[in-house]
């Protein structure tokens, strides 16, 4: 199942490099050049906050299958649960020639699925916008716990910024109203195109806006025209906080998981046609397969590896991941003042991977 | 009372404070050093400390209760008239103390007043005169130099060493060495040696292509790793040399301040921040800006700018920072630090921004041969 991909390649790319730590970072322009061949197949794995993706693609970057799922806290579950899914999808036979992980739990994942490359899911993200569309000007993208703006010129990202200190802005703010107004997330945006007359909310700190939700509502304004003046908030918070000074122009890409709500991409929309930074409401792109971007991207770069280094045979562990018995166990080093938490990963009883601590005395 | 005298950890700078004490001839047993802070100091820092303080004072605040628990009873802090929050640390700290039933003298050294400055330490002396309070703060400049040198040198040499570790080795060696010797004559002619020692000590890996990315920002920040969670080696793993563009000099190189001919670095960048920042507006945020185009013009790839959360100066030279960047085409990666800044969210921003910076970089060279990397073409002291 693991075997080498015999797959014809792209010339010139072939050539005979060691694989080292420089071209794993290659280059965007590069990632975008290369091919495989059209029977090879890559997975990328993005274990985030909130949702776990899983996407296969081939050789010419098409997306072959994919599965979207919460994380829910437990990232080794839902791993094995997404594997479990994409294995009865796809079938149990199939082969994977490259596989890449990441997410904020890249670590983790690349371990439990044998990665051939782990990578931060904003080089992902972009990666997989700019396969999408070459033509894009600006990203931006709302996760769960950030949000962030990576402006592109010529197909090369030149400029980037990311929230720090605040998540206001984010998709978790949005998911805490929906909470308390209890309406599904998924029906929220449906519901902010229904109203034509925003409600001012004071969207800069998620409790404030709570407050003065929860006032709006006492006043007797109707729950559309209160989840419509969150969306503005939303986009208000985002485009003064990351996006303040950037040279924004279109085609803008958005995406993330907020990219899905209906009345957020609504509210960008005007607010950007407004600022004059769009001329026109079709500059705002979502891209067909917004929820899986980040492993669509790692999937790309797994295959660029696997491609380049022809003789280099994946270590993925196959479809059995489900079946593994896979544990973290956490302990405090009190070694030093600085108590750092450890994390140990074991498989089947057998430690493989520790983590965590400042002065790297526990890494393996 | 016999006075047990304290200072706060600062960087690699703790070791010049360590040395001005030793250099006026306080006994030893008298000098309480302060430990390398932990997340325990932060938390007995935040706990004191007013919610909406900057985190160098809170910082600062934890390494002073740690040193003032282990016997201490006269602190020196940095302070001064007009520059920002900083200037009122010392005075803040000492009614902090009060409170917590510490009975604790407090110094200010204040760099504006040369002479006061001179007489506060002259006062914990042994029995200095005014002459041989001059001669050893002498020895401290000039070790200044030696220690922002190794610094730098470190950082360079850290992201492109071959045996990992070897550089931070050859390091602990110099800095051993440097504050062993007592002669200014001897400390002047080591400084001279130390890129050679790193030369021939550490060996560096030719094909390496790495980017050149400066820090910016808050002095304290900058310079002390329990706060930019070890940023500059996180930089050198992922095969970035760097360096700070803030030191400590600016405030005690009296040479270069008396004499006119000398164009300190800090006025450079003042002078290149004038379009954009008219006036000094405080701490860094000047020379923030300044290095950013300076640096671009040196052909360097990216900026990070680190400080701490409710800083004003660099609030003030974050809000100019996009407009710098669009008329140079240099990147900045902003990254606000408090106690509570997570770690992953750090590094995960740091590789984005790396592997950014290496597609523009690609892009811009063309196909053009990389440049040969040696500390001399590094260096642009």
């Amino acid at each position: 199942m693991t075997e080498n991909c015999d797959c014809p390649k792209d010339e010139g790319m072939t050539s005979t490099e060691t694989h080292s730590k420089k071209e794993m970072l290659g280059s965007t322009q590069e990632s975008l050049a290369v091919e495989g061949s059209s029977n090879c197949f890559y997975l990328g794995v993005d274990v985030g906050s909130i949702s776990t993706n899983l996407a296969i693609i081939d050789g010419q970057k098409n997306l072959v299958d994919s599965v979207y799922i919460r994380t829910e806290g437990r990232p080794i579950q839902s791993i094995q649960h997404g594997v479990t899914l994409l294995k009865e999808k796809v079938g149990e036979s199939f082969q994977i020639h490259g596989v890449g992980a990441t997410g904020s739990a890249r670590q983790l994942t690349g371990l439990i699925v044998g990665a051939d490359v782990v990578r931060n899911e904003i080089t992902a993200h972009s990666l997989a916008s700019l396969n999408e569309n070459s033509e894009i000007q600006t990203i931006m993208e709302i996760g769960g716990q950030d949000s962030k703006i990576i402006i592109i010129r010529n197909g090369v990202p030149i400029d980037f910024a990311m929230n720090t200190v605040c998540a206001a802005g984010t998709g978790s703010f949005l998911d805490q109203q929906a909470n308390r107004l209890e309406i599904p997330i998924e029906d929220f945006g449906d519901l902010a195109l229904k109203s034509d007359n925003a409600v001012a909310i004071a969207g800069r700190c998620t409790v404030f806006a709570e407050s003065d939700m929860i006032h709006k509502q006492q006043l007797g304004h109707s729950v559309e025209d209160i989840i419509r003046g969150l969306s503005e908030a939303l986009v208000r918070n985002y485009l003064n906080n990351v996006g303040k000074g950037k040279d924004i122009t279109g085609p803008i890409m958005l995406q993330g998981g907020v990219a899905a709500n209906v009345g957020i991409r609504d509210a960008f929309r005007r607010s950007l046609i407004k600022q004059e930074k769009i001329k026109h409401e079709d500059e705002i792109i979502v891209p067909e397969h917004y929820d899986v971007m980040g492993a669509i991207g790692v999937a790309i770069l797994a295959m660029n590896k696997m491609v380049k280094n022809p003789k280099m045979k994946t270590n993925f562990v196959g479809w059995q991941i489900p079946d593994i018995n896979f544990k973290t166990k956490g302990f405090e080093c009190k070694d030093c003042p600085n108590i750092c938490e450890v994390i140990e990963v074991l498989m089947e009883d057998e430690v493989i991977a520790r983590w965590g601590s400042k002065c790297g005395k526990w890494d393996i | 009372m016999e006075s047990y005298v304290t200072y706060p950890h600062f960087g690699p700078l703790t070791l010049l404070f360590k040395a001005i004490f030793q250099e006026l001839e306080v006994p030893e047993e008298r000098i309480i050093n302060p430990s390398p802070p932990s997340k325990r100091t932060l938390e007995i820092g935040s706990e004191n400390s007013p919610e909406w303080m900057c985190t160098p004072f809170k910082l600062s605040l934890g390494s002073l209760i740690e040193c003032i628990e282990r016997g201490a009873n006269h602190v020196f802090q940095i302070g001064g008239i007009g520059t920002c929050r900083a200037s009122c640390y010392g005075p803040v700290q000492r009614v902090i103390t009060e409170d917590l039933g510490y009975d604790v003298k407090y110094t200010n050294i204040d760099y504006h007043l040369p002479l006061e400055m001179m007489k506060d330490l002259r006062s914990v002396s042994n029995n200095f005169s005014a002459w041989q309070s001059i001669k050893a703060l002498r020895k401290i400049w000039v070790k200044n130099y030696s220690l922002d040198l190794t610094e730098h040198l470190i950082n360079f040499y850290r992201g492109v060493e071959i045996e990992k570790g070897k550089t931070d080795k050859v390091a602990k060696e110099v800095y051993d060495k440097l504050f062993s010797i007592r002669k200014v004559k001897e400390v002047k002619r080591f400084h001279k040696q130390i890129p050679g020692i790193f030369k021939k000590e550490v060996q560096i890996d030719e094909d390496a292509d790495p980017l050149k990315i400066g820090i910016i920002g808050e002095i304290y920040v900058v310079l002390e790793p329990m706060l930019h969670l070890d940023l500059y080696r996180r930089l050198n793993n992922l095969g970035v040399i760097c360096r700070n563009t803030v030191s400590l000099k600016k405030f005690t190189d009296l040479p270069a301040k008396l004499n006119p001919f000398v164009k300190e670095y800090y006025k450079i960048y003042r002078e290149k921040a004038r379009p954009y920042i008219q006036q000094y507006c405080g701490g860094d945020g000047q020379e923030s800006i300044g290095a950013t185009i300076l640096l671009r013009e040196l052909g360097w790839d990216g900026m990070v700018h680190v400080w701490p959360f409710s800083c004003m100066p660099e609030l003030s030279a974050q809000s100019v920072i996009p407009s710098v960047t669009n008329d140079y085409g240099m990147p900045v990666l902003p990254m606000i630090v408090d106690e509570q800044t997570g770690e992953a969210g750090f590094q995960t921003r740091l590789e984005a921004y790396v592997d950014m910076l290496k597609i523009k970089r690609e892009n811009e060279r063309q196909g053009k041969p990389k440049e040969k990397i040696s500390w001399e073409t590094f260096n642009y002291d």
